[in-house]
């Protein structure tokens, strides 16, 4: 046998199926409770978006996913007799894999962040609610910054941070997603320079809320002749790290994104509960601002958020510091959004057609009879 | 053709996505620090607070940490002023670290309570000390001034003999300095 076909047929089995969503399962339930003590977040990548379970051999959700994709794209494709009884059995088990290819979209090609405008002002820069950047700003030019930033596979021991047109390079020696910074003890060391003269990072453990964990990263840095040496960065530094007289800002921030246009704040609204201070509902009323400068004028409220270009933005939060009031939109960009929906619509055609077949077998059986 | 073409397809789709953990762009320069996360003017790193130097003294550039940088007593004293978190603000260590730098033994969090003297300024209490070093180093006159969202420093570096000179200039500085407006 074509040795393709044979381990198409092994990968079809629908054992792996079976014992797949029986782990699936387990991993949902196990997951779905231990947010309550964890949090939401560190839920999903723990058991849901890894590979494996706490670098052990269990497999994680993702994995477990992409098992049932191969197996069923595999019983599509080496394993279903291709006949027309069989058409809505296909149909059905080609909008569960659409369903699945949607999940795919959604953990490589999504993103969520906090759009924070204040009254007046408009902003078109998101930020992630968990995932860091280590950012270089060049500041040489006349009109415009030059932004270099590092995130993902960068932010981890020994990785070398290096771009075209960067003048040094970085390697980090620590990085941890809450860090406590500590007023050093002792001398500081002769290679270390900027806040690292002063403090101390030390690794902490991750807090299950976002808003209490402090970002933080130890780089060694190289190419600035005397400049070089160990620089200590932390989220939320009120005073940025600068080289080169000015010339570079170094920075440890929530990841950024840019929406492809403005959101310009005209006006938030806040409605409070009677005799309380309770917010009942929050409104944005905001400007959408074109590339080429065009406006319209839209409502954003609690449960009716902005759709536009593939965004989503909703309504989450805001702040008031003096007379400044500030809103807070959480944006998302989902590229899987629609494919829940296309997948259930093949997936009720492909039973309804499954029906209409089997239905006029058992009416011709009947009428034989 | 098709049972060899659909699995390599997905298995590209699964694990071909590219780097996108390196990034580089340009945004127009952004006085309220939108873009990069920071206030920054070109060529200046930001300032928080204003502040007027003594007549003799030199403004110089200002990078790291530092919002003000000065030469005084010619250019026998660096001084610096910095504004870090609140995090900063424990005095015994920051008083400690700079005894160490000026060549002296550490003190006891009693000992270096007591060793303050307080300044008062618009901005607030500043709590400041002489560290003269006993052997050839620099000594140090530092002061430093805990605010809602942070500590401010005022530095001195130099020989003992200078920075007794210029006491009265350290004072009016601290005295001068204010928040800093556009």
């Amino acid at each position: 046998m074509n040795p393709i076909l044979s381990w198409g047929k092994r990968l079809a089995s629908p054992k792996i199926f079976y014992y797949s969503l029986f782990w699936l399962m387990f991993l949902l339930v196990v997951g779905t409770v231990r947010q309550k003590w964890d949090g939401l977040y560190l839920c999903q990548e723990i058991y849901f978006s890894s590979w494996f379970l706490w670098d052990s051999p269990l497999p994680g959700g993702r994995l477990t996913m992409t098992v049932i994709t191969i197996n069923l794209l595999s019983k599509l494709i080496f394993a279903s007799p291709w006949r027309l009884k069989n058409l809505g059995i296909i149909i059905t088990h080609v909008g569960a894999l659409v369903l699945l290819g949607g999940g795919i979209l959604t953990a490589y090609f999504s993103t969520e962040g906090a759009l924070v405008i204040d009254e007046g002002a408009s902003n078109h820069i998101f930020q992630d609610y968990h995932d860091h950047e280590l950012t270089i700003i060049d500041h040489r030019h006349e009109m415009v910054d030059q932004i270099t930033a590092f995130s993902g596979s960068y932010l981890q021991e020994n990785a070398l941070m290096e771009a075209p047109g960067l003048d040094f390079t970085m390697e980090v020696l620590l990085y941890s997603e809450n860090v406590e910074l500590k007023p050093k003890e002792g001398p500081a060391g002769k290679d270390e320079k900027g806040m690292a003269i002063r403090f101390d990072i030390e690794a902490l453990q991750r807090d299950p809320e976002d808003v209490n964990n402090r970002g933080g990263i130890r780089v060694h840095l190289r190419g600035l002749g005397a400049e070089d040496g160990i620089y200590n960065l932390a989220e939320f530094s009120e005073v940025p790290q600068t080289l080169a007289n000015g010339r570079y800002t170094l920075g440890l921030r929530k990841k950024s994104y840019r929406l492809p246009f403005s959101i310009e704040l005209i006006d938030f609204e806040k409605q409070v509960h009677p005799g309380t201070t309770m917010a009942r509902s929050y409104r944005s009323l905001v400007n959408v601002v074109e590339a080429d400068g065009s406006r319209r004028k839209v409502d954003i409220s609690m449960n009716e958020p902005l759709r536009t270009r593939g965004y989503t933005l909703f309504q989450a939060s805001f702040s008031q510091e003096g007379q400044v009031e500030t809103s807070v939109l959480t944006v998302v960009e989902n590229a899987g959004r629609l494919f829940p929906y296309i997948s259930s619509g093949i997936i009720c055609f492909g039973i309804f057609i499954h029906l209409v077949l089997n239905l006029s077998r058992y009416i011709n059986r009947r009428s034989v009879a | 053709m098709l049972q060899k073409f659909v699995p390599v397809v997905s298995l590209a789709l699964l694990f071909g996505c590219g780097d996108k953990d390196l990034q580089q762009y340009s945004l127009p320069k952004d006085t309220k620090g939108q873009a990069s996360g920071h206030q920054h003017e070109k060529g200046h790193v930001h300032r928080p607070f204003d502040y007027d130097l003594p007549a003799n003294w030199t403004d110089r550039p200002s990078s790291g940490m530092r919002f003000g940088s000065f030469y005084a007593a010619g250019e026998s004293i660096d001084g610096s002023l910095v504004y870090l978190g609140p995090e900063a603000g424990d005095p015994v260590s920051n008083i400690n670290r700079w005894r160490g730098q000026a060549g002296l033994e550490n003190l006891s969090p009693e000992g270096v309570m007591s060793s303050l003297k307080s300044l008062e300024a618009p901005l607030g209490t500043f709590q400041w000390v002489m560290l003269e070093n006993p052997g050839e180093g620099n000594s140090i006159m530092g002061a430093m001034l805990k605010l809602k969202k942070g500590v401010l420093f005022v530095k001195l570096t130099g020989p003992a003999e200078a920075l007794k000179k210029e006491q009265d200039g350290f004072e009016k500085l601290c005295m001068s300095l204010r928040p800093h407006t556009h």
